[in-house]
């Protein structure tokens, strides 16, 4: 396997949808500690991009479960059924950026640590679109499917083989500044890992495999079936 | 006069320096602080509840009000230690160990509190042990716990085990709630009650809180 990519992306905050989601204006006597935040955040936060090509070297199952193997990494979980017929995928990782993790919020308002969640998403979303274009740009994949462990309902594909996924960067993984706990809890929080591939036979959305049917975040309707 | 309705709309629509003036005038001319509180801040948390389960309001809102009502309360607490008023429960509230989520849970100890009720936050990472210390050393009616992933969830039996262990099964109720929990897990880890968000907790939690203050 090839040395992983790693990609600093140029963060720059969208102030209006900052305010949108913080409720700025009814925030009277906070305005001035909201913008200080955003503030240190547009300095210290530092999205990130990190992906390798690999190739699945081979198709299993373990019963009724699809499995595939990568060298020595294993994964198992439905939702790898999405890769039937495909060789070639680009596990990557993005994140908003380790710079505010150690940031005391204590006192500051009581609603700071939701500003901070807004500031950190953005400069996910940034690393998000980033890693698309990347995707593009230099593996000529240009509708990406992506499958992430943890994502849909726990039988889709289990959030514990992230710890395999990052296995796939080799030592290089840490460089990009996302750690995973042993309860294989992605930290910062606001970071993503998973797989891109092209795969014209299918239409995948992890989003579409979980029940939670008030998710704020959905973006397509449940699917029972995969 | 100080108009509470006024005082509760200011509230829900998160006008925090507003309530401050509205609060401090309202003891100013003497009105009760248990009244303060029950008609204007508890009552307009009610009608925040309300809406956000409705989806006419969001999460943003919800903040927003909760923090509108912290201004207030930071005026009314001591008046109302002074008097004697009782909280109507207590629950004790964290995110299980080896989590770190806490946004969600956040939320709903804002909005227990709005239903009156006293909110031991214990913070995230919360060791088993810590748990049973605080409902303890808090005479708590609820324990509350939160989890974002499926493979901290498992912590949430442990905590049920440990209430179990301490002899205060029939004494707190233990209430589980976060993405990836369900009543069938609820369920099949021994807990009370499972609610899919931050209003139906707090509905819960009042209500069980209310109830065994009645028995």
């Amino acid at each position: 396997m090839k040395s992983p990519l790693l990609f600093d992306i140029p963060f720059q905050i969208d102030m209006n949808r900052y305010k949108q989601a913080i409720r700025y204006e009814y925030l009277d006597d906070a305005r001035n500690e909201a913008i200080l935040l955003l503030e240190i955040a547009s300095k210290r936060l530092n999205p990130k991009v990190m992906l390798i090509e690999a190739f699945i070297d081979r198709h299993l199952n373990d019963g009724n479960v699809p499995v595939i193997a990568i060298g020595d990494i294993r994964f198992h979980g439905k939702a790898l059924r999405a890769l039937d017929g495909v060789h070639r995928i680009i596990p990557y990782i993005a994140t908003c950026g380790d710079g505010m993790e150690d940031f005391d919020l204590s006192a500051m308002d009581m609603l700071a640590p939701y500003w901070l969640d807004e500031l950190k998403s953005q400069a996910l979303d940034q690393a998000r679109k980033a890693l698309r274009s990347l995707c593009n740009e230099l593996f000529g994949i240009r509708r990406a499917l992506s499958l992430n462990p943890g994502s849909g309902n726990v039988d889709i594909w289990p959030i514990e083989e992230l710890q395999e996924l990052f296995c796939l960067f080799g030592p290089d993984h840490r460089k990009v500044g996302v750690s995973l706990s042993q309860r294989s809890l992605m930290i910062p929080n606001k970071s993503i890992a998973g797989l891109l591939f092209a795969n014209s036979e299918v239409d995948y959305e992890s989003c579409a495999h979980c029940e939670r049917a008030n998710c704020p975040n959905r973006r397509v309707p449940f699917k029972a079936r995969l | 006069m100080v108009d509470l309705k006024a005082l509760s709309e200011a509230m829900q629509s998160g006008r925090a320096k507003d309530v401050r003036v509205l609060v401090q005038a309202a003891i100013d001319e003497g009105i009760p602080a248990s009244r303060i509180l029950d008609e204007a801040l508890l009552s307009g948390m009610d009608a925040v509840g309300v809406k956000f389960k409705n989806n006419e309001i969001f999460v943003p809102e919800v903040l927003v009000a909760a923090r509108a009502m912290n201004a207030g309360m930071e005026i009314l607490q001591p008046l109302l230690v002074q008097t004697g008023v009782q909280s109507k429960g207590t629950v004790i509230l964290g995110t299980v160990k080896g989590d770190l989520h806490d946004i969600g849970k956040n939320l709903v100890g804002m909005m227990m509190k709005g239903k009156g009720l006293s909110v031991i936050d214990l913070g995230t990472d919360v060791q088993t042990d810590r748990f049973i210390e605080e409902a303890i050393k808090h005479d708590a009616d609820i324990i509350a716990c939160s989890a974002l992933l499926t493979t901290t969830m498992r912590e949430m039996e442990h905590v049920v085990n440990a209430v179990k262990e301490a002899n205060l099964r029939n004494r707190v109720t233990i209430m589980v709630g976060g993405a990836p929990v369900t009543e069938a897990f609820k369920s099949s880890i021994g807990a009370d009650i499972y609610t899919p968000d931050a209003a139906s907790a707090s509905e819960a939690a009042y209500k069980v809180c209310t109830e065994r203050r009645k028995a």
